[in-house]
């Protein structure tokens, strides 16, 4: 049964189709979630939102386009949502913590691998850079499939990751000597 | 490998990046299917509410009102629904010399801005004495950008969505206007009677003048572009401003969710 089918199927209220199409795609959603929020408990939150939305969503969607990209699209915008929600309470906390005179804790550090390091470097960037490095490098998503997931063109996609990639370049170059050093990048 | 030392760079970043590694995926099916399954269990209210029995009884004496031509010819005036009414001819008073022409224009921000009352959901729900209810579709929208909560003679929320590529300009725009508030749209070109959930609904289409307050004190004068569909349910009277086409504009609107 090829994908059209199976959305087909699932709105015509076959569980089994939907819950194919949600084991097939609760992957890259959620990675993605966790890519853009760094916290895996708000990553599943995000996830399931996500699949909930695009469930009474279904009936609209053009099912002759591939699920995935318009299901990241959703992921990126819910996730983008969450982390100013975010923003805000830490805003509070450090507030809170700034009145009351107690230092905040900071996590000691840890031996870190490639890349989780270069993970750190990408957060540094702003949340549209940090998107499609994620879909077309730590997602593997093709150019078109990243262009349908941000709702942008092919050549668009392109001129996008040069920009971002040379602004990691700089971020990488002059904070993270150790993924600069014996060429790792 | 490439000798162009950007490829190389990129080949290299692609290299790291796929070998990053996630937590485990949680299986969602469960609690995707419980949350859909609760989802259902909740009817949608059916009972007429009172202000479909005045809608009801205002249809019969307008029926028979329109039997007499003097009347009919006043009477077709203007339309209302809930707390909008829509002029259909010039009506007194008229826009201010202050007012912005006629030409059409997108929906920047700043227009859109031009309403005081900058909050948040949550304190504009604290507020107001209605639920503030969203749009689940499009499914990709999620929470508004911005929110607005003013007094038009009773409270208005305007929810803002802008366009996410372009963060200058709006998207989608839905107010929710409460008992009491109250709002004139003077002279839109088109007005279509249609159905959301099976009520009465109007869908216009711009540019036209909005005008928010009571017939004396006026919160704001604004022009508006693009398609708005108006409706009721219960005693909110709702607005959505957006590009959608009409059935797309029916489908947002009855996805609203607390």
């Amino acid at each position: 049964m090829n994908e059209e089918e199976t959305i087909r199927r699932a709105c015509q209220g076959d569980e089994a189709a939907w819950l194919a199409l949600v084991r097939t795609y609760q992957t890259s959603i959620f990675r993605l979630a966790y890519l853009l929020l760094g916290d895996a408990d708000e990553a599943e939150d995000v996830a399931q939102d996500v699949l909930i939305r695009a469930y009474r969503g279904l009936d609209h969607f053009d099912r002759t386009r591939p699920l995935r990209p318009w299901l990241l699209q959703i992921t990126r915008n819910l996730a983008r949502n969450r982390r100013r929600a975010a923003r805000r309470y830490l805003a509070a906390v450090t507030r809170w913590w700034q009145a009351t005179g107690a230092a905040p804790v900071v996590p000691a550090p840890v031996v870190q691998r490639d890349a989780d390091l270069l993970w750190q470097a990408v957060r540094r960037l702003s949340e549209a850079d940090q998107a499609v490095i994620y879909l077309r490098y730590f997602l593997e998503l093709s150019v078109g499939e990243t262009a349908a997931a941000l709702g942008i063109a092919e050549g668009t996609v392109k001129s996008r990751l040069s920009r971002a990639l040379g602004r990691l370049r700089t971020v990488v170059e002059a904070d993270y000597p150790q993924l600069r050093e014996e060429g790792r990048l | 490998m490439s000798t162009n030392p950007n490829e190389r760079w990129e080949t290299q970043l692609q290299t790291i990046a796929g070998d990053f590694t996630y937590p485990p995926t949680p299986d969602l099916t469960a609690a995707v299917t419980e949350a859909l399954a609760a989802d259902k269990r909740i009817p949608t209210p059916r009972r007429l509410q009172p202000v479909w029995v005045a809608l009801l009884v205002l249809l019969l004496i307008l029926v028979s009102a329109l039997s007499i031509p003097t009347v009919r010819a006043a009477v077709m005036e203007w339309l209302q629904i809930g707390t909008v009414r829509i002029w259909l001819a010039e009506p007194s008073p008229t826009p201010t010399a202050a007012s912005p022409s006629l030409a059409p224009t997108t929906t920047p921000m700043s227009s859109v801005l031009d309403v005081a009352g900058k909050s948040s959901l949550l304190a504009a729900q604290a507020q107001v004495n209605f639920p503030i209810r969203l749009p689940a579709l499009p499914a990709d929208l999620g929470e508004p950008d911005h929110v607005y909560l003013q007094q038009a003679e009773g409270d208005m929320v305007i929810l803002v969505w802008m366009q996410p590529e372009e963060p200058d300009q709006v998207r989608m725009s839905l107010h929710l206007l409460g008992p009491g508030a109250f709002v004139w749209k003077m002279q839109p070109p088109d007005v279509v009677e249609v159905q959301v959930s099976g009520t009465p609904a109007f869908w216009t289409q711009g540019p036209y003048y909005i005008k928010v307050g009571s017939g004396r004190t006026w919160g704001s004068v604004r022009l508006v572009d693009g398609h708005v569909l108006i409706w009721t349910e219960g005693n909110i009277t709702y607005r959505l401003e957006s590009d959608l086409a009409l059935a797309d504009g029916i489908r947002v609107a009855e996805s609203l969710r607390n």
